[in-house]
């Protein structure tokens, strides 16, 4: 990564936790500067997570209100990242639930409950991601078939590139728990990407 | 392309950088001797690439606008008497004050000045009662047609209340008796 602009940044700008703060203290500036360090990250996220643009932005919003609302909930002995990202996986989470109830209630309602219940996790719909190439649409794709547990870690490690100890964190889960994952998932993704993958 | 079950931790702590100089050697030996998991290797490699290189989505325009109108639906909710625009540019605060000052002195303006004429205006019940209460030769009323006013009627006792029965729009004065159209 570029160092410089890195302690650049250190020097020149507030970190997370010095906004939060601020925030709770009442600067509403702090709260917009969070949002704007923090929207596309966020959004990449969960979008990699749900598979799912729209409802990755509604997500976002949501983990955004959560923060405005429950400011004072944040104390600090943990980094602020972790925070909030605990807040969008939950809620994204809640999202999964969502439309698992709502696919299995349409499913038994047209009558065809002997069919086995393998439901994907998502709507993925990819005509919405417009900038994306092809490559990197069809590997959004294969993420999404992963199961939720190893996609989570996945891409909190891969693609967001988080250490395993703030994921284990964010996920309140062990450690081994995590590294685990991320490798039983990986293995399946290299699988499944195997196409891409060959020279 | 599946690598040796026993290989795979390896494999793995190998593309997370944090393989051990041991570690690295055992994992080394292996690869020269195993097709299978010198592909796997090399295909984790690559795939970790690609995902740290997937593209970035950046949040719609409307997002901000949301999220504003989002926090402002919230705060109706706890009831709050301050309406905060967080997300609004900084150099919109001193207008956006200005504004709201305008518009709080207009709505003391009738209770600064003892000499204007007109009631007060305000909501729907609040001026039912204070028609209610003035003397009628003391009533003036501001007339628009304004989908904001609200309509007010007599009941049977005479008295003003609040009319949902009529849209302003649809109920221009006189054309009810007794009904008052007040703007605000
Ligand atoms: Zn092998």
């Amino acid at each position: 990564m570029n160092t410089a602009k890195t302690a650049k940044t250190a020097v020149s700008e507030p970190s997370d936790e010095q906004l939060i703060q601020r925030f709770q203290d009442g600067d509403l500036y702090a709260f917009e500067m969070i949002v704007h360090r923090y929207k596309n990250q966020l959004t990449n996220f969960v979008f990699n997570f749900l598979g799912n643009r729209i409802d990755a932005e509604d997500v976002v919003q949501e983990t955004f209100l959560r923060v405005y609302k429950n400011k004072h909930r944040y104390k600090q002995i943990a980094k602020f990242s972790t925070w909030i990202y605990t807040i969008a996986s939950n809620l994204a989470k809640t999202e999964l639930r969502r439309r698992k109830r709502r696919k299995l209630f349409s499913i038994s309602q047209l009558g065809f409950e002997d069919k086995d219940y393998d439901i994907p996790d998502s709507a993925f719909s990819p005509e919405k991601v417009i900038e994306e190439d092809f490559k990197g649409r069809e590997i959004r794709e294969e993420i999404n078939k992963l199961p939720e547990k190893f996609r989570e870690v996945v891409v909190l490690r891969d693609v967001q590139e988080f250490s395993y100890e703030e994921i284990s964190r964010i996920l309140h889960i062990p450690i081994g728990t995590v590294k685990s994952r991320a490798n039983r998932g990986r293995l399946r993704l290299q699988k499944q990407l195997a196409h891409l993958l060959a020279k | 392309m599946a690598p040796c079950k026993h290989m795979t931790r390896l494999l793995c702590k190998q593309i997370d950088g944090d393989i051990t100089a041991e570690e690295q050697h055992h994992l080394d030996e292996h690869l020269t001797s195993c097709e299978q998991c010198a592909a796997a290797a090399e295909s984790l490699r690559l795939m970790k690439k690609q995902l740290r290189q997937l593209p970035v989505v950046r949040v719609s325009d409307e997002f901000h606008i949301i999220l504003r109108d989002r926090i402002r639906k919230s705060r109706i909710g706890y009831g709050a008497a301050k309406i905060e625009f967080p997300l609004l540019p900084r150099w919109t605060y001193i207008p956006a004050a200005g504004v709201a000052l305008a518009v709080v002195a207009l709505l003391l303006r009738p209770y600064l000045s003892q000499t204007d004429e007109r009631p007060f205006s305000t909501r729907g019940t609040a001026v039912a009662e204070y028609l209610n209460d003035a003397a009628p030769e003391q009533v003036h009323y501001v007339i628009e047609d304004n989908p904001d006013s609200i309509m007010l009627s007599r009941d049977d006792s005479g008295r003003m209340r609040t009319d949902s029965t009529h849209t302003p729009r649809e109920s221009a004065i006189g054309q009810r008796a007794g009904a008052v159209q007040v703007s605000f």
